[in-house]
């Protein structure tokens, strides 16, 4: 190949347009050629540019936990296998040696034998490539069957909370309670549905005021004058919150709930302002 | 900034070659949605670019001692093994009879941030390089998207259109000469 040819045929090479032929003749030619290597190059990154003008979008977040999960995860059991093929920019050329003519079997024997090896060398590469090929499929399916059990074992969770709210609604102690909001939460609303036979309170907010750095909300049944914590939330950023809180001190009837705002973790009795107070209905 | 990116990209391989997790980490939050966009250009559905996001990273982690800086930028190597790999499954699917959805039906938001400036020499050098994207003729960009992101040959694209051979080589040649020549004088493409 010329370096006129080379250069024309530089172009479809980059985007593999070209036949087979074209480009091997375009590859063994810049391997001595440094002026078309390195018009090559050029060209190379011209296509890179275009390759890479694509809308840029972000996978899925779950992808990055799922990908490092599925390969290094499994990097104690051994390497984790990818593609073998190496992408070819630069080329490989190596010509086969071209037996001499000559009287007798010998060089024939050689060809044969340099034939049969490359065969042997051609069935191992693909036969690798294959294994390859499954290994990546298979890591890909180890981490689709990982992803759908971690969504199951959420929506069991979800299931479980679900499950136990229809169970308080439906109580036959349902205790309803409506919370009003005290200053400087005065537009806040709640409601609590209670059931003291199940010790649980199902409870839901809206239009909370944002909560200081280092606070949470934290909810209270009150009976005998004294407050049982019934757990600590943090709304949304638009003020709303949903608990289903387990309250094992929850033996009597409780004469008010309320919510105050409490450093973070929570606290064994009320220290900070009522935002929340109400009283059962029933 | 480009260069520190190169500096912590080799530094990356060479803690992935050392089969240190940390470097494949920094890797993926470097490269991702680099991979992924470009998967999702080509084979059109977002199973299959999450797919070959995946094996593109496994294949990080096996073979990054093949990793060679003097050959390119390893952006261009994940470009090259993004490429490759969603042809295949494109390929594969054509050969099934499957067809790639249309690709407005991948609705999702593109990070308004490009990463041509992965692969550029400079900033200067990628800016030019989408100017002259954009500016190319709607045929010749149309060609070489068809053998770019659907890996056709020059004979596939000409039966596609119904073009000319000739026409297609000379379609591609050019609007490739474009792109190269914008790149090399930046400040001319930008000023044209």
């Amino acid at each position: 190949m010329t370096h006129e040819e080379a250069r024309d045929a530089m172009p479809l090479f980059v985007v593999d347009a070209d036949d087979a032929a074209t480009r091997e003749a375009l590859l063994r030619h810049v391997e001595t050629c440094d002026e078309c290597r390195r018009e090559l190059a050029d060209y190379q990154q011209a296509g890179d540019a275009l390759a890479q003008n694509v809308p840029q979008i972000r996978p899925r977040p779950e992808l990055r936990a799922r990908t490092l999960a599925a390969i290094v995860g499994r990097s104690a059991e051994g390497r984790v296998s990818g593609p073998v093929v190496e992408p070819v920019r630069v080329p490989p050329t190596e010509t086969a040696p071209v037996p001499t003519r000559g009287p007798g079997w010998a060089p024939w024997l050689a060809a044969a034998a340099a034939l049969a090896a490359a065969v042997a060398t051609a069935g191992l590469l693909q036969t690798r490539a294959e294994l390859s090929d499954m290994r990546a499929t298979l890591a890909t399916w180890q981490a689709r069957v990982a992803d759908a059990e971690r969504r199951a074992e959420a929506s069991q969770a979800t299931l479980v909370t679900y499950r136990r709210q229809v169970d308080v609604m439906t109580a036959d102690d349902l205790l309803l309670v409506s919370l009003g909001g005290l200053p400087p939460a005065g537009a806040a609303q709640a409601k609590a549905f209670v059931s003291q036979s199940l010790n649980a309170i199902l409870f839901t907010a809206r239009d909370l005021p944002a909560l200081p750095a280092n606070r949470v909300y934290q909810l209270w049944a009150v009976a005998g004058g004294q407050a049982i914590s019934a757990g600590t939330f943090v709304p949304d950023p638009r003020g709303r919150s949903q608990l289903v809180a387990d309250v094992p001190a929850l033996n009597v009837r409780p004469d008010a709930l309320a919510v105050t705002v409490e450093p973070e973790g929570g606290v064994p009795a009320p220290t900070g302002p009522k935002y929340l107070l109400g009283v059962p209905a029933n | 900034m480009l260069d520190t990116r190169m500096s912590e990209d080799r530094n990356a391989i060479r803690l992935v070659v050392a089969r240190d997790a940390a470097g494949l980490e920094l890797l993926y939050d470097h490269y991702a949605t680099m991979v992924y966009s470009l998967a999702l250009r080509i084979v059109r559905e977002t199973g299959d670019a999450e797919d070959v996001t995946q094996e593109v990273f496994a294949y990080v982690w096996s073979e990054a001692a093949r990793f060679n800086a003097e050959r390119g930028s390893v952006a261009a190597w994940l470009t090259i093994l993004a490429r490759s790999r969603s042809l295949d499954r494109l390929r594969r699917r054509r050969s099934r009879g499957g067809l790639p959805p249309p690709s407005d039906s991948v609705g999702e938001i593109p990070d308004p941030a490009p990463s041509v400036e992965l692969m550029a020499a400079s900033a200067e050098q990628a800016g030019a390089a989408r100017l002259a994207l954009d500016a190319l003729p709607d045929e010749q960009r149309t060609t070489l998207e068809l053998a770019y992101y659907e890996g056709l040959t020059q004979t596939e694209i000409a039966e596609r259109t119904h073009t000319p051979l000739g026409t297609v080589k000379t379609r591609i040649r050019s609007g490739l000469q474009r792109i190269r020549e914008a790149m090399q004088q930046p400040s001319r493409g930008r000023e044209a």
